[in-house]
């Protein structure tokens, strides 16, 4: 896991947050912000926990990011393969994935009990909302796109509606803190994983707080990997289609 | 759904430029009680669009809960008036966090797309053709 913490302080520069180390080699955090004055702002921290390459750095391509952001059709538009793949698994495993996520990532809490009271929490993809209402002084809101784990959430009484990530129905600069914890890998392409970073910087104020956590395809720590389970011959079949590539061992559920 | 998360809320259909603030209709609500936390409301109140929080009261059903103008926080937050029936700091607790919305719908107000609420829960989703490009 690598766990990405900036603060929006003056949402001014085209920074870049260089995250295309080994750990996310498809993940590339730049261009992160709206503005244009460059080498301000953001302040960014990789966990310490994974040691990494990461470097700051001003981009020379001009960019208008946040909503004025020209991306192709396909950016915004979801994917068969995430439709597939992705929200019909969650939809279909929903009671069972709540039922087995339960456990809060101690950095995420240490972020969460840092907020101030009163603050306002936007939880993008909360799942089965295990961080809603972490912290009782602080407001939270989740949306996912998966509508029966945002039912669970409902259930709960949490705030929650259902969204998608990449698209987020907020007015801008609402939150102090938005949080996008193990979301971004289930996002396809690069530019998505981008347009939902923006979406993060979007919605949060000047001096706002987002964290970011997503998984690592190459887990430095190999006994990690012994908690998930490789996806069986079973599940080949009820979920892939025969005319997809073949699978291998290297699939988990995770 | 809470009037606190409507005031949030925006339409992000193709082609809206602003999409705030989402008309509210309302087919069914509930009241909640919850405890008043003076801290809490001091933090989220600069984070309010104030008229829409009021439409959103009156399309609830409480159309004089809330004043026309944000009261001042000398009012909201004087001593005493987290515990005097019927004060300003009072009925914003009571607009912002106890007035569910369970079934309905939020209103795009430059698109006139409809977004359904049901069991409490706004279903925001766009279509394919209503994505920004």
């Amino acid at each position: 896991m690598i766990q990405i913490f900036s603060r929006i302080a003056a949402r001014t520069p085209r920074q870049a947050i260089s995250a295309s180390n080994h750990h996310i080699p498809t993940l590339h955090l730049s261009e992160f912000s709206r503005c244009n004055q460059p080498h301000q702002g953001i302040h960014n921290t990789i966990n310490p926990m994974t040691p990494s390459n990461a470097t700051s750095e001003a981009q020379p391509a001009p960019l208008a990011g946040g909503s004025n952001h020209n991306y192709p059709p396909s950016v915004q538009a979801t994917p068969d393969i995430e439709k597939k793949y992705v929200h019909r698994v969650y939809d279909a495993i929903a009671p069972h994935f709540s039922a087995t996520r339960f456990a809060k990532w101690p950095k995420v809490a240490g972020f969460l009990d840092s907020l101030k009271p009163g603050s306002v929490v936007l939880d993008a993809g909360c799942g089965n909302g295990k961080y809603l209402g972490f912290n009782p002084g602080c407001f939270y809101v989740g949306c996912d796109i998966s509508p029966p784990l945002v039912e669970i959430c409902a259930g709960r009484g949490h705030e929650v509606f259902v969204a998608d990530a990449v698209n987020m129905p907020y007015r801008e600069n609402v939150g102090d803190a938005a949080i996008s914890i193990a979301v971004l890998h289930h996002l396809s392409t690069e530019e998505r994983r981008r347009k939902a970073i923006e979406e993060l910087v979007r919605v949060v104020k000047r001096g706002g707080l987002v964290l970011i956590t997503v998984w690592a395809v190459e887990q430095e720590d190999k006994s990690l990997l012994n908690k998930w389970t490789p996806l069986c011959d079973k599940y080949n079949e009820e979920w892939v289609d025969p005319s997809s590539p073949p699978c291998e061992a290297n699939l988990l559920v995770c | 759904m809470r009037l606190l998360t409507h005031n949030f809320l925006a339409s992000n259909v193709r082609g809206v430029s602003t999409g705030y603030p989402l008309a509210l209709e309302v087919a069914k609500s509930s009241i909640k009680e919850v405890e008043l936390n003076a801290d809490f409301l001091r933090g989220i109140l600069p984070k309010l669009d104030w008229r829409a929080l009021v439409a959103a009261a009156s399309a609830a059903g409480f159309p004089d809960l809330l004043a026309a103008e944000q009261p001042q926080e000398a009012e909201l937050f004087a001593d005493g008036a987290a515990d005097a029936e019927g004060s300003a700091i009072r009925r914003l607790h009571h607009a912002l966090l106890e007035i569910h919305v369970d079934e309905g719908a939020l209103v795009c107000p430059d698109s006139g797309r409809s977004f359904p609420i049901l069991k409490g829960v706004p279903n925001m989703l766009l279509h394919e053709d209503e994505v920004r490009h």
